[in-house]
C-alpha cells in the first residue's frame, strides 16, 4: 500500500534545486512588464492623472489609466472575482493602494521607475478608517454578501434559554486583521493571439478562474488556456481573481505583446486580501453541570466600500455542539480597505477563538474542566440536520490527545505552576470546519512501459496533492507510487477541484481513484478477452493488480505485467476517467472534519511575552493519505495560527484606515526560534461515507482552535483573560 | 546612479569629499532596503567594501580600535571576549545572512534609535573615530554621536573610520525585547557594563526615545549603592537597589507607542532589563571577586 505511507513529496528535489518552475519563472519571448500604481489615498476620486511624464520614460510602451482603458465586456461574477468593482473602471477611491495606473515598459525596472513618474491629483474625501470607526453601521448583507453562507441561523429560542439558564458567559472577543503573506507575489503573465488568450497565473484552480477571465474579455471559454502548474504559498490569496489577473491581459491586449504583472511584496498585502478583523459577543448559558441550554454567537466584521464579504466567523457554531436553543448571526460594516479575501481557515479560525475563548470562561465559572464541558456537550449527531456525522472521531481525538498532552497533570487554579520566573498554563480548544466537495475529474493513463500517467488540472500548493493522488493512483493500479507520473495545473486537461476550501484530497483525491479503478478495469477487461494472456477467461472480479501487472486473486502465480499486456496487445495507452459528483445536500450523512489542541505557554511573570512550549494537536480526518505531507500540512496550520495568536496584527492607520505594516518588516510572522514542540495525532478512519476515497478535508481544520487553546493557556498560567489578539505582553503587564 | 569604488581610505575620502551626496554602503543590509523600497536615490553609491584596513581591528595600549566594516560574526567570533557586550547584541541581530554582511559602522552610519549596538557602545564609553579630507580626524564619544531619529554628528563629507573602546574590565551584558525570537527590530533594549577600576557604571537604552542614551541617573545611583569591595561579603544587591535602578533606566526612557510595542510596556520592560543585567552583572562581579580572594 503506497496510501498513508510516509513519503517525501514527488516535487521535492525540484523544489530544493531550483528546478520547480513557477508562474514567475516562466519565460516568453517578447515579453513586456507592467507595474501597478496603488493609490495613496484610501478615499476619494482621481481629480486628474497626468501620465505624460512616465509615457515619454525609456522603455515605456503604455500607460493605461480610467480615462483610456479599453472596456471589460462584462463584470464576471463574485466571490472568485475577488472583488465587484472591475479595476479602473471609473475615477473612484475605495481604498489605499487600490490600482489607479498600469505602466507597462520593456523591463520591470522601467516600468517601475516610471510609474514613480505618474503625478495624480486626488479628490479626498473624509475615510472610514476602523472597524470600530464603523462597529455602530454594522449590518447583514443583501444576497447573503461573498461568502455566499447564511447570514443568519436560530434555533429554538436562545435569548429566553438564556435568560432562565443559571449559569451565563456573555463576552466581547476581538481577533485582528491577518494577511496570508505568502512566499510568493501573486503573478500574471498574458498573451493574446487572436482572439486566444494564453494565462499563466499563480491561481488555486485554473478552472475556477479560466471562466472570469473569459468573461472579462468577452471570449469563449474555450479560447482561454490557464496555467499554473505550482504556487509558492497562498493560503487562500490566490484561490479569487484579484484585478491584476485581470489588467494583465488588459495590457497584453493594448500592447499587443506578452506582459507580466506581478505584484509588488507591498501590493501582495493590500492587492490579494486578508482576513477580516472581527468584533464577536459570545452569550453561554448552562446548567449547573456543564449542560449548554443557549447559545448566541454574533460577528461583525470589516468589509469593503466594493463588496459586502463575510468573515464568517459564527458559520460553525451551530454545527459544534448539542445547544437546544442558538443563535447566530454575522454582519459586516464599511471601512476603507479593501475586499477580504479567504483565508485559511476562512470565518472558523475567528469564530473558534471567540467560541472556545468562552467555553473556557464558562468551565472556570463553573469549576469544571474544559475539556469534560466539551465532552458533556459533544453532538452525536450534526445538531442542524440532525443527520450522522460521516466518521466523527473527535472523543477518540480528545482522550488521545490529552494523554499525549498530560493533561491529567494540570491543576485547574490559574497561576499554580510555576517554574522559577516562568508562569505555567495548560489551555485547550475543539475546531471543527465544514467538509466542503466539489465534482473533480481525472485521467489516469496506463502505458506500455509499465507505468501511469495521472492527468487532472490541480494546482500544488504546497500541500502535497503531487504526491498523495501519485500515491492514490499507486495503489489503484498496483504500481510502486515512484511509476506515476502527474500532468497538472493546465485547463486543458480534465477539471480538478481547486486547491483551496480543503477539497484535494476529499474531491480530486476521489477522481484519482476512480480513474485509476477504471484504468485497472480496462487492462483487466483486456487481458480476460485476450487469448495470449494467462488471464484469459478468468472472471473479472477475481483479478486484482499486483506488483505492476494484474494477476488472480487466489493463484499469485498466475498473471502478467502491465507491460507485457499492453505492448502484446500494440497499445500505448490505456485511459481509464474519473468523474467524482459529491452527494449534495441530500447525503445521508453529515460531513465535517474536526480537532483538538492543548497547548502549554510559559510566561515569564515580569516580561509576559508568551512562549509556547509545547502543543499537541488531534484531527479526524478520515483517512490519512501520507503520515508525512499530513503532519508537515498540520505543523503549518497550527504555526501559522500561532502567529494569529502571538504576533500578526495587520493594524489600520487610525485617520487613514492604510495598513500600517504592508510590508514583513514589521507584519510579523513566527520565525524558527518561536515555534516549541508540535505533535500532531490523526485518529484515523476511513470515512467512505464521504467520498470513495475514505479521506476528508485537512488544510484547513488543522488551523482551526489554535487562538483559543493558547488564550485559555495564557489565562491559566495568569489568571489574565485576553479577548483581543494577538496576545502581546502589553496585554498581560 | 554612480558607484564609486575606492580601494584605499585616502580614496574614499577623496570621493566622499568631492561628492558629498554619495551613500557610503558597507554591508548593505540597510541601504539596499531603502534603495529596493525607494526610499532614496542617491546620486553616487560609495562602496567601502574594498577598503581593507575598514575590515581590520587592532589592540594598542590596551584600547581596541575595530574598522567599520567589522560585521557582527567576526564581532561576535573574534572580540567576544573583549567586548561581551557589543557580542551579545551582535548575536540578536537579523540572521546569519546579516551578521555576516551587516557592520557596526553601518549601525553607526544609519543610526536608528533601534540599533543593536548602540546601546552597549553606549555603556562600554566607546569613542567613534570620523575622518573628513579636510578636516581629518574627529574622534566622538558615542554619547554625541547620536542626535535625533536616525540623525547623527556625521558631516556630509565624513566617513566612519572605526570606533575605539577598552576591553571590558567587569561583566558586561545586553537585553533586547522583540515581538518575535529572531529577525526582529527591538521593541526596546539595554545594556549595562561595570567598570571597578573608576568603580563607574555604564548604560545604554535603545527603541525608546528618538536617539540611543545612557541612564545617567540610574548610572550615577547604582555607581553609589554599589559595594564596589564586596568581595567575599554577604552583600548581594538590596531589592530596594534593583528596583530604583530599574526606576531611573525606565524614567531615561522618552518611548512612543508604535507598531512594535506601546510606551507602557516600554518602560515596564526596560526596568525588567535593567534588573536583569545588574542582576547577572552583579552576580558575575562577585564571583570573579570570590576566586581573587
Ligand atoms: C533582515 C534584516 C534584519 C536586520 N536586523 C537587525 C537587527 O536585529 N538589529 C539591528 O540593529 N539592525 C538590523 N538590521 C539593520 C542592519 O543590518 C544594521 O543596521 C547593520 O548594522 C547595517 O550595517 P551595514 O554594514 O549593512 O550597513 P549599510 O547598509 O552598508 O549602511 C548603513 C548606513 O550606514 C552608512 N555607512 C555605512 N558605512 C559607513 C561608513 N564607513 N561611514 C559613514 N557611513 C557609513 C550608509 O551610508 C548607510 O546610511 C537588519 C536588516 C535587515 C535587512
Amino acid at each position: 500500500m503506497a496510501i498513508g505511507k510516509a513519503i517525501s513529496r514527488v516535487e521535492a528535489g525540484d523544489k530544493v534545486t531550483g528546478a520547480a518552475r513557477y508562474t514567475e519563472d516562466v519565460r516568453v519571448a517578447e515579453t513586456a512588464h507592467a507595474v501597478l500604481l496603488g493609490s495613496a489615498i484610501s478615499a476619494g476620486r482621481v481629480r486628474g492623472i497626468d501620465t505624460r511624464r512616465a509615457e515619454r520614460a525609456p522603455g515605456v510602451l503604455a500607460v493605461i489609466t480610467h480615462l483610456n482603458r479599453p472596456d471589460f465586456a462584462a463584470v464576471p461574477p463574485t466571490p472568485y472575482t475577488a472583488e465587484g468593482r472591475m479595476p479602473l473602471v471609473d475615477d473612484r477611491i475605495h481604498y489605499a493602494g487600490q490600482y489607479i495606473a498600469v505602466v507597462v515598459a520593456e523591463t520591470r525596472e522601467q516600468a517601475e521607475h516610471a510609474a514613480t513618474l505618474v503625478v495624480v491629483d486626488y479628490h479626498r474625501t473624509s475615510p472610514v478608517p476602523t472597524l470600530d470607526a464603523a462597529l455602530s453601521q454594522a449590518y447583514i448583507p443583501r444576497e447573503n454578501g461573498l461568502a455566499r453562507v447564511p447570514s443568519e441561523y436560530r434555533r429554538g429560542n436562545a435569548e429566553a434559554a438564556l435568560a432562565a439558564a443559571p449559569v451565563r458567559v456573555e463576552e466581547e472577543y476581538r481577533t485582528a486583521a491577518l494577511s496570508h503573506a505568502p512566499i510568493e507575489p501573486s503573478s500574471t503573465l498574458a498573451y493574446w493571439e487572436g482572439d486566444r488568450l494564453t494565462i499563466y497565473d499563480s491561481t488555486q484552480s485554473v478552472h475556477m478562474h479560466r471562466p472570469l477571465v473569459a468573461i472579462a474579455f468577452g471570449v469563449p471559454e474555450d479560447r482561454v488556456r490557464m496555467y499554473c502548474s505550482l504556487v509558492g504559498g497562498g493560503f487562500g490569496n490566490k484561490s479569487y481573481s484579484w484585478p491584476h489577473v485581470f489588467l494583465a491581459p488588459m495590457a497584453a491586449r493594448v500592447v499587443r505583446r506578452p506582459v507580466r504583472v506581478t505584484i509588488s511584496r507591498k501590493q501582495v498585502f493590500t492587492g490579494t486580501g486578508h482576513m477580516a478583523a472581527t468584533v464577536q459577543t459570545v452569550r453561554l448559558g448552562a446548567d449547573q453541570d456543564g449542560r449548554l441550554r443557549a447559545l448566541i454567537h454574533d460577528s461583525v466584521n470589516q468589509t469593503s466600500f466594493i463588496d459586502d464579504r463575510q468573515e464568517t466567523a459564527s458559520a460553525i457554531t451551530p454545527y459544534v455542539y448539542a445547544v437546544p436553543d442558538l443563535y447566530a448571526r454575522i454582519r459586516v460594516t464599511k471601512v476603507n480597505t479593501g475586499t477580504g479575501g479567504a483565508m485559511r481557515t476562512p470565518g472558523d479560525s475567528a469564530g473558534a477563538f471567540a467560541l472556545e475563548s468562552a467555553l473556557d470562561e464558562l468551565a472556570h465559572r463553573l469549576g469544571m474542566d474544559p475539556l469534560e464541558l466539551r465532552r458533556r456537550n459533544h453532538a452525536d449527531v450534526d445538531p442542524v440536520s440532525g443527520r450522522p456525522w460521516s466518521g466523527k472521531q473527535l472523543l477518540a481525538c480528545y482522550d488521545q490527545a490529552a494523554e499525549r498532552f498530560g493533561w491529567d497533570r494540570r491543576n485547574p487554579e490559574p497561576g499554580s505552576a510555576r517554574d522559577g520566573d516562568d508562569l505555567i498554563g495548560y489551555g485547550m480548544a475543539g475546531g471543527q470546519r465544514t467538509e466542503h466537495q466539489r465534482p473533480a475529474q481525472a485521467t489516469v493513463d496506463l502505458t506500455d512501459d509499465g507505468t501511469a500517467v495521472i492527468r487532472s488540472s490541480m494546482v500544488e500548493i504546497g500541500g502535497g496533492g503531487l504526491t498523495t493522488l501519485s500515491q492514490i493512483a499507486a495503489d489503484g493500479l498496483g504500481l510502486p507510487t515512484a511509476a506515476v507520473t502527474f500532468q497538472h495545473g493546465d485547463s486543458a486537461l480534465p477539471a480538478a477541484a481547486p486547491t483551496f476550501g480543503s477539497m484535494t484530497s476529499g474531491s480530486t483525491g476521489s477522481a484519482v481513484k476512480l480513474a485509476a479503478a477504471d484504468a485497472l478495469r480496462a487492462a483487466i477487461d483486456l487481458a480476460v478477452g485476450d487469448r495470449r494472456s494467462p488471464l484469459h477467461g478468468a472472471d473479472p472480479d477475481d483479478v486484482v493488480a499486483h506488483e505492476g501487472g494484474l494477476r488472480l486473486r487466489d493463484r499469485p502465480g498466475d498473471g502478467e505485467s502491465y507491460r507485457a499486456l499492453l505492448r502484446r496487445n500494440r497499445i500505448n495507452t490505456l485511459r481509464g476517467d474519473g468523474d467524482f459528483q459529491p452527494e449534495g445536500e441530500d447525503a445521508e450523512h453529515a460531513m465535517a472534519t474536526f480537532g483538538v489542541h492543548f497547548t502549554e505557554v510559559r510566561i515569564n511573570r515580569y516580561l509576559p511575552r508568551v512562549r509556547v512550549v509545547r502543543h499537541v494537536a488531534a484531527f479526524s480526518i478520515g483517512r490519512v493519505l501520507n503520515a508525512k505531507t499530513a503532519r508537515n500540512q498540520a505543523q503549518g496550520g497550527i504555526i501559522m495560527r500561532l502567529g494569529a495568536a502571538l504576533m500578526e496584527n495587520q493594524r489600520p492607520d487610525p485617520v487613514s484606515g492604510r495598513f500600517i505594516s504592508p510590508a514583513l518588516t514589521d507584519y510579523h510572522v513566527p520565525v524558527n526560534a518561536d515555534i516549541g514542540e508540535i505533535d500532531v495525532i490523526f485518529v484515523e478512519e476511513p470515512d467512505t461515507n464521504a467520498n470513495p476515497l475514505g479521506a476528508r478535508g485537512l488544510g484547513e481544520i488543522c488551523a482551526v482552535g489554535i487562538c483559543a487553546s493558547v488564550a485559555n493557556a495564557v489565562h491559566h498560567a495568569t489568571g489574565k483573560r485576553v479577548r483581543s489578539l494577538p496576545i502581546t505582553p502589553d496585554k498581560l503587564l | 546612479m554612480a558607484f564609486l569604488r575606492p580601494t584605499t581610505w585616502p580614496e574614499a575620502l577623496a570621493a566622499k569629499a568631492e561628492l558629498p551626496g554619495a551613500v557610503p554602503i558597507q554591508g548593505g543590509t540597510d541601504v539596499m532596503v531603502e534603495i529596493n523600497f525607494d526610499v532614496r536615490r542617491p546620486e553616487a553609491l560609495l562602496d567601502l567594501t574594498r577598503v581593507a584596513e575598514l575590515a581590520r581591528w587592532s589592540e594598542t595600549g590596551g584600547r581596541l580600535r575595530v574598522g567599520a566594516g567589522v560585521p557582527y560574526s567576526r564581532v561576535i567570533g573574534e572580540l567576544g571576549d573583549r567586548l561581551p557586550g557589543l557580542a551579545q547584541a551582535s548575536r540578536t541581530v537579523g540572521s546569519p545572512q546579516i551578521r555576516n554582511r551587516g557592520t557596526v559602522g553601518g549601525n553607526l552610519g544609519a543610526a536608528s534609535p533601534a540599533g543593536d549596538s548602540h546601546p552597549p557602545l553606549l555603556a562600554g564609553g566607546a569613542v567613534i573615530e570620523v575622518e573628513s579630507a579636510a578636516r581629518g580626524v574627529r574622534m566622538i564619544p558615542a554619547e554625541e554621536f547620536y542626535l535625533g531619529v536616525k540623525r547623527s554628528a556625521l558631516e556630509p563629507d565624513e566617513l566612519i573610520r572605526a570606533f575605539h573602546a577598552e576591553p571590558a574590565t567587569g561583566p558586561q551584558y545586553f537585553s533586547k525585547v522583540g515581538t518575535r525570537n529572531a529577525m526582529v527590530i527591538a521593541v526596546c533594549s539595554f545594556a549595562l557594563a561595570l567598570h571597578p577600576a573608576e568603580r563607574r557604571v555604564g548604560t545604554g537604552i535603545g527603541s525608546a526615545a528618538p536617539t540611543p542614551l545612557r541612564a545617567r541617573a540610574a548610572e550615577e545611583f547604582l555607581a553609589a549603592e554599589l559595594d564596589w569591595a564586596a568581595g567575599l561579603a554577604p552583600a548581594g544587591l538590596a531589592p530596594g537597589v534593583l528596583a530604583r535602578f530599574g526606576e531611573l533606566v525606565s524614567e531615561a526612557a522618552a518611548p512612543i507607542d508604535d507598531v512594535r510595542g506601546t510606551a507602557g510596556y516600554r518602560r515596564h520592560a526596560l526596568a525588567v532589563m535593567a534588573r536583569r543585567t545588574l542582576t547577572w552583572a552583579w552576580n558575575d562581579y562577585r564571583k570573579a571577586r570570590e576566586q581573587c580572594a
